[in-house]
C-alpha cells in the first residue's frame, strides 16, 4: 500500500506502568486524533522493553514523544498536556 | 587501605590512587569536574577501560560527543574500546544531540535508568561513568527539576551500587538556573576537580581532590599530563626525603677530580656543574654517564640542548666514546626541546623513563634551559621535583646549568634549588693575553672533604686533564700566560739581582769618591793652619 507522503510518523517512548507515561500516551493519541485525524502513525515503545531503539534514538527520558516524519527530527519531553507546545512543535 | 570501611577500587591511573590513598570509593558516586579539554571524559574513559581489561566490565555514556568519533579519539590512546565491545567488557554509547521541547508535566530518567540496569546486568558490569552529566540536565525545564533530576540519579546509582563516575563542567561554567552546586556537593562522596591552563603558551593540567567522604587523600594540587598511553599523574614527593643517605664513591671519570672530590662523587647525590657556554659541562656529564656504563649501571642524559648525535659526536672528539654504552642499551638519551611541553609532561615523561630504565644515574643538561618550558616557576617545579624523585628512589644526578655574565651564587645555585645541592664544581673561562682558559672549583661537596682550591682544567682529543694552577702575584694564571708569567718572574728576579750587584758597585764607587773628598779636606785643613803660622 504506499503511504501518504505527508503522513506524520511518531514515537512515544514511555516506561511501563509509570503514571506520567499513562498521561502523555492518552494527551497525544487525542491530540493527534484532534489535529491529524488518522494522518499519523503513532507507535508505543516500552523502553524497559526495547531499550535498543531508545538508546539508538539518544531517548533517556519518559515520557518522551518523537517526531520522525516529517523532518526535522523533533522531541517532546513531559506529559503531553501543553497543547500550545504540541501545536508549535509538531504542526509548525 | 579503607579508612572508614569503605571499598576502594583503582582507578588504573599511575598516581591519582595514591592521591585518593587507594582509590574511589565502591558503590558511590565521584564526580570529576573541570573545564571544556581539561581531559575530564579521558579520566572516566581510562577508569572504566582499564577496569574492562582487568576483568571488571563497565558502561560509559558520553551525553556530548556528537558522533562516533569518541571511538577514533580513543584509538589514538591506543585503546582499542571495539574490542572490549565485542568481548561484552564495555558498553559504550554517545547519542546525538538534541533539543527537547518541554510539554508540562513530569519526565523523568525512568527509561533511562531500566535501559543502563538491563545493560549493566548482560554484562554483569558494576562501574559506569555518565560523562557531560552537565548536558543531559539541559533538557530539564527548570532548575528544580535538574535538581531533582541529578538526585534521582544518585538514588539510582547508589541503590542498584555502582561505582560511578559522573563528569560535569565547573561550577562557575554552569549557567546560573542550572542548579545548585551545593546539591552536588550534598550528593556526591568523591569530589575532584580539573584545571587546565595556559601560561606562556604552554599548557599544564592538574588535579586536585576537593572532597572524599570517609576517607583522607592528598589535598594538594597534582600536575598531570595525557600521554599517548593515558593520564599520568606526577608522583607525590617531598623534597629532601632521602631513602638512604650518601652511598659509596663513584668516580667521575678523571682521577683528578675524584681527588679533589675527597674520592669521587657520592651515589645519590645532586651534582650540580655550573658554568658558562663552552666550559666544559656536558664533558664532565658525558665522562661520568661514560664511566657508569662501564661499570654496568645505567644512565639517562636528559638533553634540553643538543641531540643524541650532537652529544655522541661532540665527545667523541674529546676522547669519550658514549657509542658502545648507548648501544649497550646501558645508556639511554632522553632529548627534548624545554618549549616543546609543559614542565609536568617533561617530569612524568622523565620519571617513566627512568622507572623503565632502572635508571641509576640521571644527568640533566641543561637545567638553565627549563624556564623555556613555560616560566621560571615551570623550570624551578621540574628541577626540584626531579632531583626530589631521585633523591627519594636513590638515583644520582648530575644537573649543568649554564650561567650567563658574572657568575652570581644565585646563577651558581641554579635556580635557587641550592639547598637540594650536594656537590656544586664551578666551570669557569678566563680570558687573558688573548687565551681562554678553562678553570674549575669544587665550592660545596656534602660528605666530603673536598679540596677548594681553584685548578686549570683543560679539554682536548685525549680527555680531560686538571692540573693544579700557578698563583703567581695576587691572580690565578692559566695556560700560556702561566708559562710566560713564570718566565717573566725568572727574568724579573736576574733583573733585580742585577740591579742589587749594580747599586752595590755604585756604592764601592761612591765609598771611594767620599774617601779621596775626606782626604782633599783633610790637606785643606793642614795648608790653612801651616799659612797662619808662618803670618803669626
Amino acid at each position: 500500500m504506499e503511504k501518504n507522503p505527508e503522513e506524520y510518523r511518531l514515537l512515544l517512548f514511555v516506561a511501563t506502568g509509570q503514571k506520567n507515561s499513562i498521561k502523555a500516551q492518552t494527551n497525544t493519541e487525542r491530540f493527534l486524533k484532534q489535529h491529524l485525524k488518522d494522518q499519523y502513525v503513532l507507535k508505543i515503545i516500552d523502553v524497559t522493553e526495547d531499550p535498543k531503539l531508545a538508546l539508538d534514538k539518544g531517548v533517556y527520558f519518559t515520557p518522551m514523544l518523537m517526531v520522525s516524519s516529517p523532518l526535522p527530527e523533533a522531541y517532546l519531553a513531559g506529559d503531553m498536556s501543553d497543547e500550545n507546545e504540541l501545536i508549535n512543535t509538531i504542526l509548525h | 587501605m579503607n579508612d572508614f570501611g569503605i571499598g576502594k577500587v583503582s582507578m588504573f591511573i599511575e598516581g591519582l590512587d595514591e592521591v585518593l590513598y587507594g582509590g574511589i570509593p565502591e558503590g558511590r558516586t565521584t564526580a570529576i569536574c573541570g573545564g571544556a579539554g581539561c581531559g575530564k571524559s579521558i579520566l572516566a574513559m581510562e577508569f572504566i577501560y582499564r577496569s574492562a581489561l582487568d576483568g571488571n566490565p563497565g558502561v560509559f555514556i558520553n551525553f556530548e560527543e556528537y558522533d562516533d568519533s569518541i571511538r577514533d579519539n580513543f584509538r589514538t590512546l591506543g585503546w582499542d574500546l571495539e574490542k572490549i565491545e565485542r568481548d561484552n567488557l564495555l558498553f559504550l554509547h554517545t547519542p546525538e544531540n538534541k533539543t527537547v521541547a518541554y510539554t508540562g508535566g513530569e519526565f523523568d530518567l525512568k527509561g533511562f535508568t531500566s535501559i543502563i540496569d538491563q545493560v549493566a546486568i548482560r554484562l554483569n558490569a558494576k562501574r559506569i561513568a555518565l560523562d557531560a552529566i552537565d548536558v543531559l540536565l539541559r533538557s530539564y525545564p527548570d532548575q528544580a527539576s535538574k535538581e531533582k533530576a541529578l538526585y534521582s540519579i544518585h538514588k539510582w546509582l547508589q541503590e542498584k551500587g555502582y561505582t560511578a563516575v559522573v563528569t560535569l563542567k565547573d561550577w562557575d561554567r554552569i549557567p546560573e538556573s542550572s542548579f545548585n552546586p551545593e546539591i552536588l556537593n550534598y550528593l556526591i562522596d568523591c569530589l575532584i576537580f580539573l584545571d587546565r591552563r595556559v601560561e606562556n603558551q604552554i599548557t599544564t593540567r592538574r588535579l586536585r581532590v576537593e572532597k572524599y567522604r570517609g576517607s583522607g587523600f592528598s589535598a594538594n594540587e597534582h600536575p598531570f599530563i595525557i600521554d599517548e598511553s593515558g593520564i599520568l599523574l606526577a608522583p607525590v614527593t617531598s623534597p629532601n626525603m632521602r631513602k638512604n643517605g650518601f652511598g659509596e664513591r663513584v668516580s667521575s671519570g678523571s682521577r683528578e677530580m675524584d681527588a679533589i672530590l675527597g674520592g669521587g662523587y657520592r651515589r645519590h647525590a645532586c651534582v650540580l656543574v655550573s658554568g658558562p657556554t663552552g666550559a666544559g659541562k656536558t664533558t664532565i656529564a658525558a665522562l661520568f654517564a661514560k664511566t657508569m656504563c662501564e661499570n654496568g649501571e645505567n644512565v639517562l642524559y636528559i638533553s634540553f640542548e643538543e641531540s643524541r648525535f650532537e652529544i655522541l659526536d661532540n665527545m667523541k672528539s674529546v676522547s669519550i666514546d658514549l657509542e658502545p654504552a648507548y648501544r649497550e642499551e646501558r645508556l639511554f638519551f632522553f632529548t627534548n626541546m624545554p618549549e616543546s611541553q609543559g614542565a609536568e609532561e617533561h617530569l612524568i615523561k622523565a620519571i617513566k623513563i627512568i622507572q623503565a630504565q632502572k635508571s641509576q644515574h640521571v644527568i640533566v643538561d641543561a637545567i638553565s634551559a627549563c624556564s623555556r618550558m613555560g616560566s621560571a616557576k615551570a623550570a624551578f617545579d621540574y628541577v626540584i621535583r626531579l632531583v626530589s624523585y631521585c633523591k627519594t628512589e636513590g638515583i644520582t644526578v648530575l644537573l649543568t646549568n649554564q650561567t650567563v655574565g658574572v657568575d652570581s651564587m644565585e646563577q651558581l645555585s641554579g635556580a635557587e634549588i641550592s639547598s637540594n645541592i650536594d656537590v656544586i664544581i664551578r666551570l669557569s673561562l678566563l680570558e687573558r693575553s688573548g687565551e681562554i682558559n678553562r678553570t674549575l672549583t669544587v665550592l660545596k661537596a656534602r660528605g666530603s672533604n673536598h679540596s677548594k682550591q681553584l685548578r686549570e682544567f683543560s679539554i682536548s682529543d685525549s680527555g680531560i686533564e686538571i692540573t693544579d694552577v700557578y698563583i703567581g702575584s695576587g691572580t690565578v694564571l692559566t695556560g700560556v700566560e702561566r708559562q710566560v708569567q713564570e718566565e717573566h718572574d725568572q727574568m724579573e728576579a736576574y733583573r733585580i739581582q742585577r740591579k742589587q750587584k749594580h747599586l752595590e758597585a755604585q756604592i764601592d764607587i761612591l765609598k771611594l769618591e767620599l774617601t779621596e773628598v775626606e782626604h782633599e779636606l783633610k790637606s785643606k785643613r793642614l795648608g790653612i793652619e801651616k799659612r797662619s803660622e808662618m803670618r803669626g
